[in-house]
């Protein structure tokens, strides 16, 4: 008898720079195409713009500069699609425990998310080279020979990493 | 309770296109910047206001809330931040008073993943199509007056 490997449906994302990361099927809510997005001062460099999605001010956040691996440069600015406001933002769900209120915050994409397979026979172990995703990784898998870490959303946009980086900073 | 101790009024001042609300009963006055004596050479302040006895400096923000020397063209108004050893000025292009029940307005809390120690923003709100910033009048001048001290001590 053959045993059938179990698959779950996840988002594949595309942060630019050779970043990828993935999350679950359920955590994307919607993806916006250039909105309007506004600047908030004396916030974190990685997640200092606002859009207003439904009446409700979400934060958006660069993975990118969060992990100190920006490629947005003031040239990249001022005419390509690097250009913030140009970009593609993911809207993403997340619970901090199963019974508190589901919250949204969005994420710069540097494409459109992919939808994907993942099956239990991909986990792997997140490579010493891709550590900084260390704090954001719940596990990780192979996909097409690249090592895909599964991030979580609840810990990104949480307290308790907020007060971490404001410790480091 | 009357309007003055309505916790639903702020004062909003606007300043490089940017919409800052500061609960009405944390503001003294509101002033016209003709009346600030103006300084070249002092780190951080556009100059002075001095009335009963008090002398209060006048900061200038910049759109990334940092302290500038250059004043806006269209700048006329300066607001005065309550405190009894010394109000704090913070210049405005233009300054109004609302309700915000009146107004529809509803105060939304400042993203957690967006905080930092400094900040003197609390709250954000969405206000003529753009998103507008909450402060109080204490977090406004701890914020202010850290500056101004971290500005001079740089130069030194």
């Amino acid at each position: 008898m053959v045993q059938e490997t179990k698959s779950s449906r996840a988002w594949l994302l595309n942060f630019g720079n050779n970043l990828k990361a993935a999350i679950g099927h359920h955590e994307m809510w919607q993806v916006l195409i250039s909105p309007q997005l506004f600047d908030i001062p004396c916030t974190p460099l990685y997640c200092n713009k606002v859009l207003v999605f439904q009446n409700h001010i979400l934060p958006v956040c660069d993975i990118a500069n969060f992990l100190n691996k920006s490629i947005s440069t003031a040239k990249d600015n001022k005419n390509n699609k690097n250009n913030k406001n140009n970009r593609t933002v993911g809207i993403g769900i997340y619970q901090s425990t199963p019974t508190t209120p589901i919250h949204y915050a969005g994420i710069y994409l540097e494409t459109m998310p992919q939808s994907i397979y993942v099956n239990d026979e991909q986990a792997c172990d997140l490579p010493k080279e891709q550590a900084d995703w260390g704090q954001l990784a719940i596990s990780c898998f192979i996909q097409d020979e690249i090592t895909i870490p599964i991030i979580d959303l609840a810990y990104l946009f949480s307290p308790e990493l907020n007060n971490l980086r404001n410790r480091i900073n | 309770m009357t309007d003055i101790h309505n916790q639903d009024l702020y004062v909003v001042i606007v300043f490089d296109n940017r919409y800052l609300f500061i609960p009405q009963d944390h503001v003294q006055s509101i002033e016209i910047i003709a009346d600030v004596q103006q300084t070249n050479d002092e780190i951080g302040i556009i100059g002075w206001f001095f009335r009963h006895h008090l002398e209060s400096p006048v900061f200038n923000l910049a759109k990334n809330f940092s302290l500038t020397s250059v004043l806006s063209k269209k700048c006329e108004y300066f607001i005065l931040l309550k405190d009894d050893e010394q109000p704090l000025g913070i210049t405005c292009d233009e300054v109004d008073s609302l309700s915000l029940k009146q107004a529809h307005l509803f105060l939304q809390a400042t993203p957690i993943s967006m905080k930092t120690p400094n900040s003197p923003i609390s709250k954000l709100l969405i206000y003529q199509d753009k998103i507008a910033y909450v402060s109080t009048g204490n977090d406004l001048k701890k914020y202010l007056l850290t500056l101004h001290q971290d500005l001079i001590g740089n130069i030194k």
